[in-house]
């Protein structure tokens, strides 16, 4: 039986033979924070909607 | 964890059965009581392996759909300390390290701030890099274009499932 290891690069590996393009292998190190739910606070969404007031307005920056 | 650790994981890892009573549903095919599996499942959430149980909305039909993956380039010796500051803003979902592939991906700290607005994103993300002295810091910000699939991580599969 393969390891996890060896049937995530295996499936890594179908992936890009089908997809024909490379991918960028990126395994996570260390894990600070993971919550994949998230407050839905639908009315002070409304109140917060705005455009940034604070000088971040560019998307990059290297 | 046991054997009926495992099955419970299995059974309960594409949700609970949506009837009146779940746990009682679950357990008929674990050979378990209702009370057998709602004790088992405390116990794994005691334990951390499990943590939490709860509704899984879909985040983009709500309207969350200016979602932005940031990646840093954090010297090695202070991402830890940087991760640690960021995971305590209340709108960050996700915060970890990855390895960096050279001059092509010169990224080693992630972070994911969901929205239904991109002024209030970056706002968010501004306030954020000011509160932690990174504005200076080399940075993509990287906002979801279209969901092909998104879903939680399947921890048993039949082999025939996995590609």
């Amino acid at each position: 039986m393969s390891s996890t290891g060896e049937l995530l690069q295996d499936t890594l590996d179908k992936i890009e033979q089908q997809c024909g393009y490379s991918t960028m292998r990126l395994p996570l190190v260390a894990d600070y924070f993971i919550n994949l739910g998230f407050e839905l606070d639908l009315e002070r969404d409304q109140e917060l909607d705005r455009e940034p007031d604070n000088g971040c307005d560019r998307l990059s920056t290297n | 964890m046991d054997a009926i650790d495992f099955q419970l994981i299995e059974a309960i890892q594409n949700g609970l059965p949506i009837c009146s009573r779940p746990y009682l549903q679950l357990g008929k095919g674990l050979s378990l009581s209702e009370q057998q599996v709602i004790d088992q499942l405390a116990a794994l959430r005691q334990q951390g392996l499990v943590k939490r149980l709860g509704v899984i909305v879909n985040h983009r039909q709500l309207g969350y759909r200016e979602n932005a993956m940031v990646v840093l380039n954090i010297p090695d010796y202070n991402v830890a300390e940087v991760g640690g500051q960021i995971s305590q803003f209340s709108f960050i979902n996700l915060c970890y390290q990855r390895p960096r592939q050279g001059d092509r991906w010169p990224y080693n700290l992630y972070f994911m701030i969901h929205g239904k607005s991109r002024g209030r994103v970056l706002n968010q993300l501004g306030h954020l890099l000011e509160t932690c002295s990174l504005k200076q810091m080399a940075r993509e910000v990287l906002f979801s274009k279209q969901c092909f699939k998104q879903r939680g991580a399947l921890y048993k599969q039949a082999p025939e499932q996995i590609i």
